[in-house]
């Protein structure tokens, strides 16, 4: 009796959390109809949707299967620069070398996570760190492939086939398009063997082994997806911005952490985490820039980086996990010891309800 | 050439001294500190201003400098790292979250110029061989503090302490040290080698807000290749890519000069992750 109540709640949890997503990605899809005469804030929302859906690309590996890579630029710089060179060069299509953009990137990524799996913790992140800088030594040495320090400049020549458009509502709904792409990816992921393998490699690498998971290759799965996603995300910011400057593109500071960052705030490991963190902190990034910004270099990141601490000591698990579990707080408060009861047989009839 | 292995040991030396702090810190603590290098930038900062304001030589600015950085050091461990002791994941936000904030808080005071002190040390030239006074200097204090540390590593108490808990510290909390304690002294120590490293390297760079990122990256391979927590590792370390940076931009190409040592340190990484002087296994102790 209990059993069979206990799981109606849970699926009339999961059911409800899928009307406020779609709820949610209703809005967020009508926003830019409303400020279609503004291009400053077009920009605003363009950058936060396709920050929103690089972030759950790095949630993917580094949420899920707990692998914090501060190397992430790498693959937004594969997608970049493949964009751009072979758009420069052989006058191939955006939309083409979007996809051989991501092979690349799945290859590199198996030359770097070869060696890199086999570290743990913090020693990944340092070495995913050294290896961006190495690569960003590598581009801006092959000066005859990548331009070196000067970076690609592409022109202006709007057709849809360039993946250039005159209206920059045009690029808003490709990003927001993006993101739901990651979001329904990072679904499926989590919904399957996949995703529950990289969440007990996470929590337990050694215990997962002896459950007869194999940590290396599936790291290396969610890696695949995560990369070519991220490769995704860079050849349309390259379009986009029309400029591939290593400095930024290949910057671990303001890339690579980034994702990280716009993660964490939102809620790691969750499905609505990044796209929350990036929805929020994307605004107040750009905002902070434009009004601070101009009246001190780097103010706007003074506040950025007191935020980020504060989110770090007093809200660990980020706006989602917050959330959540004040939400409890109160249904428990409310219920008493009853809902405590369902709230643990809930958690072991459905773990996708705590993940959602 | 033998210039080249001159100027090789002369980085190496400031590499070294760069990297004590973060032995210390990374270590004992094990946290991985990315504000290693602002905490640099603002120990440099700090030996600039005070030098020109009192007028006063820049060597002499240790006697403020380091007490001020371990008071900072003291302040960072107790009220933030501590609050989240148990969570690698949110150390590493918060050190992140002090870099930025160290970083552009003095971008904003300086609005992004560049400082240098206008004094020139001159340099002794040896036969055909030209040194550097003011990396001779960083040299020279490089081996002091080197064996300094190491006395009081093995030969006090405190230190034998630090060793402790930088070896096991549910063990060290078993036997009565006071853990947390420790990790706030191993904190604010880490500090004032940076603040020594701080007024050692401000007549020799350039000052600016971004002046510690580099320094970063260079003293994590230092430490992980000379061992957790290893003081000669870190002399050692800090010789071995000095010298590999030197040479391999003589004998391969300048813009490349750093390529070498990357690949080296990603090597000892996978093959020895504790390093070439550190205990085997010693650095599973801080990964999860």
């Amino acid at each position: 009796m209990s059993q069979s109540n206990s799981i109606q709640t849970a699926n009339s949890k999961l059911s409800k959390n899928k009307i406020y997503a779609v709820a949610g990605l209703f809005i967020l899809c009508i926003v830019p109809l409303l400020l279609s005469q503004e291009q400053y804030y077009l920009d605003i929302v363009f950058q936060a949707f396709l920050f929103a859906a690089l972030a759950s690309s790095w949630n993917i590996i580094g949420g899920f299967g707990g692998q914090h890579s501060f190397g992430h630029a790498i693959f937004f710089g594969i997608g970049a620069y493949t964009t751009a060179i072979l758009f420069m060069n052989y006058q191939i299509s955006p939309w083409i070398s979007i996809w051989i953009g991501m092979l690349i990137s799945l290859f590199v990524a198996f030359i770097i996570a070869l060696p890199t799996f086999r570290l743990r913790g913090a020693f990944f992140s340092i070495a995913t760190l050294i290896i961006n800088q190495l690569v960003l030594v590598l581009v801006l040495y092959y000066k005859e492939i990548t331009n070196g320090s000067q970076g690609i400049l592409l022109p202006y020549e709007p057709s849809f086939k360039n993946m250039i458009f005159e209206n920059r509502m045009a690029f808003v709904y490709i990003a927001f398009s993006f993101m739901l792409i990651t979001i329904f990816v990072s679904y499926i992921v989590l919904k399957n063997k996949l995703g529950y393998q990289l969440q007990a490699v996470r929590e337990n690498q050694d215990a997962s082994r002896i459950l007869g998971v194999n940590p290396f290759w599936v790291k290396m799965n969610g890696l695949f997806i995560s990369v070519a996603l991220t490769s995704m995300g860079g050849s349309i910011y390259a379009m986009y911005i029309r400029f591939v400057d290593p400095y930024l593109i290949l910057s671990v500071a303001e890339i690579g952490a980034m994702f990280v960052l716009i993660t964490m705030i939102g809620g790691m490991g969750t499905l609505s985490g990044p796209i929350i963190g990036a929805i929020l902190m994307m605004p107040i990034d750009i905002l902070l820039r434009g009004s601070l910004g101009g009246v001190r270099p780097g103010l706007n990141i003074v506040v950025f980086s007191l935020l980020l601490i504060i989110v770090a000591l007093f809200f660990k698990e980020g706006i989602v996990g917050t959330v959540k579990n004040k939400l409890e707080q109160r249904k428990t408060k409310l219920l008493g010891e009853y809902s405590v009861e369902t709230d643990k047989t809930r958690n072991e009839v459905n773990p996708n309800a705590e993940s959602s | 050439m033998g210039q080249i292995i001159i100027s090789g040991i002369l980085l190496g030396g400031i590499y070294a001294i760069v990297s004590y702090g973060l032995t210390l810190i990374f270590g004992v603590i094990r946290v991985i500190n990315f504000a290693h290098g602002s905490l640099l930038m603002v120990g440099m900062f700090m030996a600039y201003y005070l030098s020109k304001g009192m007028n006063l030589n820049i060597y002499l600015m240790m006697l403020i400098v380091v007490p001020l950085m371990f008071i900072l050091g003291v302040l960072i461990q107790k009220y933030l790292l501590s609050k989240v002791i148990n969570e690698p994941d949110m150390q590493l936000f918060v050190t992140f979250g002090l870099l930025l904030l160290f970083e552009n808080v003095m971008l904003a005071v300086t609005k992004g110029e560049f400082f240098s002190l206008d004094m020139n040390m001159g340099t002794i030239p040896i036969g055909s061989l030209v040194l550097d006074w003011g990396r001779l200097i960083n040299l020279v204090a490089a081996i002091v503090l080197a064996i300094l540390l190491l006395l009081f590593l093995n030969h006090t108490k405190i230190g034998w302490a630090i060793r402790a808990v930088s070896q096991n510290r549910y063990a060290a909390g078993i036997i009565g040290l006071r853990v947390e304690r420790l990790y706030i002294l191993a904190f604010g120590l880490g500090s004032a080698c940076i603040g020594i490293a701080a007024v050692l390297l401000t007549p020799i760079y350039t000052i600016f807000p971004h002046v510690g990122f580099n320094f970063v990256i260079v003293s994590f391979a230092v430490v992980i290749l000379g061992g957790l927590g290893s003081i000669p590792g870190a002399l050692a370390g800090g010789m071995i890519i000095g010298l590999l940076e030197s040479l391999s931009g003589y004998l391969i190409a300048p813009e490349l000069n750093q390529i070498v040592w990357y690949l080296l340190f990603l090597l000892v990484l996978f093959f020895r992750p504790a390093g070439l002087f550190g205990i085997a296994g010693s650095e599973e102790g801080g990964v999860k």
